[in-house]
C-alpha cells in the first residue's frame, strides 16, 4: 500500500468538496492562463516589431505613437520633398519611404490588436521586411503582386497565385508568408504606390527608413532629420527600445500581478478546504500517530492531496484556458475562432502552461503546510481525552 | 519488552483547575504478560495507557522500556517504538474509513517502508489468523463491530511488535463477540508470546490475565 493511496480515497471520499476546489483552482488557472496569453500576445507583437528595423533610423510622423519601429496616428507626411530632404544629408545612405496602416480591415469591428496590417513599400525594397520571413513563394516583383501573412490566408481561403481583390482594385497573390513574426502573419505587403493608393494618401507616406553610412554616428543623422523637418521624428535603435520599454513593462506588470492575486487565491482556498478537511479527519490523524507514522507522513499525505487538487486543477484550467484566451485573441481582432484553436501552441506557448500548471501545484502545496502543521499537532491523547 | 513506571503522574490542566489522572504510579510489566488493567471510566486507565504506549508525556515521574528511560527519547525514536514494538488496539477501532480492511492492516506496514508485496501478504495472513480473510475487501462502515475490531487486532499485529496494548477492546461489542476477541488476545499472549496490556471492565478479561491492576482515580489500589 502507497500513500498516495490513502490521499486518493481521501480525495474521492469527499467528492462534492474536492471537485468543487479543483473547480476553483481550475478557473484561477484559466485566467492566469488566459491573461498570461494575451499579454504575451502583445509583448511579443511589440517586441518583434523592432527586430525588422535594427540599426536603423526610423522616421515618422510627430505626434506618432510609435511602437517599436511602426508608427501608430499622427497621420501622412509628404513623400517627396521628405525623402529628398532625408538623402540629401551627409553621411545617409539609403531611405526606404513606406506606409503602415494598422486599420485597414476586411470587415468587422475596429479592434485593439492588429488585425489586418497593410504595409506599402518599394517593389525593389521588399526584401526589408520579408528579407527575414518564411515565404511560399517568392516577392513581389511588381506593382500588381502582393504577398499576405498565413493567417489571412488562411482565414479568407487565399492561396498563391489567386487573385484577390482590396477596396476595388485586383492583386495577384504571389507569397504567403508563413511567420515566423505574429505581426507579418496578419499582414499584406503591397508596392508603396498602391498602398497609397488603396489607403488614398497620394504620395503620402507614414515613415521611412534610413540607412547610414560606415562610420557615421545615427544620433547625429536623427538629430539633423529632426532639426531639418519639422513635421517628423527621427528614432533610433536607442530612443525606439525606451519608447517601448514602459509598455513592456506595465503589461509584464499586470500579468505578474494577475498571476501572483489568482495563484494566492488558489492557495487560500485549498488551505481553507485543507483546514476544514484536518479537522474532519482528527480521529485519522491521532491513529496514524498512534500507530507510528511521523510528521513526515502526515505532511506528504496533506501536501499529497493538495498537489493532486492542483494538478488536476490546473490541467483543466489550462484546457480552459486556452478557449477562452482564443475567444479572447478572436474578440480582439475579430478573427475567426476556430483559426485560433487550430494554432493552440501559437496562442498559449507550450513552456508557459507547463510554467503555470508548476505553479499553481506549488501554490496548492503552499496552501497545504497550514493543514499540515495542524494535522501534525493532533495527539491520540487528546482525542480519546475528548470522547471519554 | 520489559515496562516500568517510576511515581508516573499526569496532571491535565482544565483552565484554572487541574486533574491529577495518573498520581505517583509505579509499577512493573514482564515480558510475555497478559496484563488487565481494571478500574472506572475516569479512573486515569486510557491515560495510563497513552502514557505507557509513549503516545503521551508524563507531567512527572519516569517510564523505562528494557531499562531505558523514555524521557530521553526524541519524538523520533518514540515514534519508532510505537511503529515497531507496540501495537495498539482502540475501543473505538480507529480503522481509517476511506481504506478496505486489507490495506487498514497494511497502514503500519507501509509507514515503516515495507515492501509493497510483503505488506500484502502479511496482512492476508492476518486477516486469515483473525478470521476475516472473505472481508478482506470491505470498508469499515461494511464491517460488523466485531469485525472491525478484528481488523484493529490484525492492524495492531502488523509489524510484530512485542507489547499489544488494548484500551477497552470489548467495550463496544456484544458478550459473545467480546469473547471472541478476548480468546484471540490471549491466543496472541500464548501462541504469539506477545506482552498484552488489557484495560477493561471486562470480567472474563479479568479471569485470563496473568496481572491484574485496579487503578483509582488515578492510583493503582490492589494488585493480584
Amino acid at each position: 500500500m502507497h500513500l498516495t493511496a490513502i490521499c486518493l480515497r481521501n480525495l474521492t471520499h469527499r467528492k462534492l468538496r474536492t471537485s468543487l476546489c479543483i473547480f476553483g483552482v481550475a478557473i484561477a488557472t484559466c485566467f492566469i492562463i488566459a491573461v498570461g496569453a494575451t499579454t504575451s500576445r502583445y509583448v511579443e507583437i511589440i517586441t518583434e516589431m523592432n527586430t525588422f528595423f535594427r540599426g536603423k533610423i526610423v522616421v515618422a510622423p510627430r505626434g506618432a505613437i510609435v511602437i517599436q519601429g511602426f508608427p501608430i496616428g499622427g497621420g501622412p507626411f509628404p513623400q517627396d520633398t521628405t525623402i529628398y530632404n532625408i538623402s540629401k544629408m551627409d553621411g545617409v545612405e539609403k531611405v526606404v519611404p513606406m506606409i503602415v496602416d494598422f486599420g485597414f480591415e476586411l470587415g468587422g469591428n475596429p479592434t485593439i490588436m492588429p488585425v489586418n496590417v497593410t504595409i506599402g513599400l518599394p517593389v525593389k525594397e521588399m526584401s526589408l521586411i520579408l528579407g527575414s520571413a518564411t515565404l511560399k513563394g517568392q516577392m513581389p516583383n511588381s506593382t500588381s503582386e502582393v504577398v499576405v501573412g498565413c493567417s489571412i490566408a488562411d482565414q479568407y481561403g487565399i492561396s498563391v497565385g489567386l487573385k484577390i481583390n482590396i477596396k476595388g482594385k485586383e492583386f495577384r497573390v504571389c507569397g504567403i508568408l508563413e511567420g515566423p513574426s505574429a505581426l507579418l502573419i496578419r499582414s499584406i505587403i503591397m508596392s508603396l504606390e498602391e498602398a497609397q493608393d488603396v489607403l488614398k494618401y497620394p504620395m503620402m507616406i507614414n515613415m521611412a527608413v534610413v540607412d547610414s553610412k560606415e562610420g557615421v554616428v545615427q544620433d547625429e543623422i536623427a538629430s539633423e532629420i529632426e532639426n531639418k523637418i519639422s513635421y517628423v521624428m527621427a528614432l533610433t535603435d536607442e530612443e525606439r527600445n525606451i519608447l517601448t520599454k514602459p509598455i513592456i513593462d506595465f503589461v509584464e506588470s499586470w500579468k505578474i500581478a494577475v498571476q501572483a492575486i489568482l495563484l494566492s487565491l488558489s492557495m487560500v482556498l485549498t488551505a481553507i478546504v485543507g483546514i476544514m478537511s484536518v479537522s474532519e479527519r482528527r480521529r485519522d490523524f491521532a491513529t496514524l500517530d498512534a500507530i507510528g507514522a511521523g510528521s513526515s507522513h502526515i505532511f506528504r499525505i496533506i501536501l499529497l492531496e493538495n498537489s493532486l487538487i492542483g494538478f488536476v486543477g490546473s490541467m483543466l484550467g489550462i484546457v480552459f484556458g486556452v478557449i477562452v484566451a482564443a475567444f479572447l485573441a478572436s474578440f480582439y481582432t475579430a478573427i475567426p475562432i476556430g483559426q485560433f484553436l487550430s494554432s493552440i501552441f501559437v496562442i498559449v506557448q507550450p513552456f508557459y502552461m507547463v510554467e503555470v500548471m508548476v505553479l499553481v501545484i506549488a501554490s496548492c502545496c503552499a496552501g497545504g503546510i497550514i493543514p499540515a502543521i495542524n494535522a501534525s499537532k493532533i495527539r491520540i491523547s487528546e482525542i480519546l481525552k475528548a470522547e471519554y | 519488552m520489559k515496562i516500568k513506571t517510576v511515581d508516573l503522574t499526569k496532571i491535565y490542566k482544565l483552565g484554572l483547575s487541574e486533574i491529577i489522572a495518573i498520581n505517583r504510579i509505579s509499577f512493573e510489566i514482564g515480558e510475555k504478560q497478559f496484563v488487565a488493567i481494571v478500574g472506572p471510566t475516569g479512573s486515569g486507565k486510557t491515560t495510563l495507557l497513552n502514557l505507557i504506549g509513549l503516545n503521551d508525556y508524563p507531567t512527572s515521574g519516569k517510564i523505562f522500556i528494557d531499562n531505558i528511560d523514555t524521557a530521553l527519547l526524541s519524538t523520533g525514536e518514540r515514534r519508532k517504538i510505537r511503529l515497531s514494538r507496540i501495537g495498539f488496539i482502540f475501543q473505538s477501532f480507529n480503522l481509517l474509513p476511506t481504506l478496505t480492511a486489507l490495506e487498514n492492516v497494511e497502514l503500519p506496514m507501509a509507514l515503516a517502508g515495507k515492501p509493497e508485496e510483503e505488506q500484502r501478504e502479511r496482512a492476508v495472513r492476518l486477516l486469515e489468523a483473525v478470521g476475516l480473510s472473505e472481508r478482506a475487501y470491505h470498508r469499515p462502515k461494511e464491517l460488523s463491530m466485531g469485525e472491525m475490531q478484528r481488523v484493529a487486532i490484525a492492524r495492531a499485529l502488523a509489524n510484530n511488535p512485542e507489547v499489544i496494548i488494548a484500551d477497552e477492546p470489548t467495550g463496544e461489542l456484544d458478550s459473545k463477540t467480546a469473547k471472541e476477541i478476548i480468546a484471540l488476545l490471549f491466543d496472541i499472549n500464548r501462541n504469539e508470546e506477545k506482552t498484552v496490556i488489557v484495560a477493561t471492565h471486562d470480567e472474563k478479561i479479568v479471569d485470563v490475565a496473568d496481572a491484574v491492576y485496579t487503578i483509582h482515580d488515578g492510583k493503582i489500589k490492589i494488585q493480584s
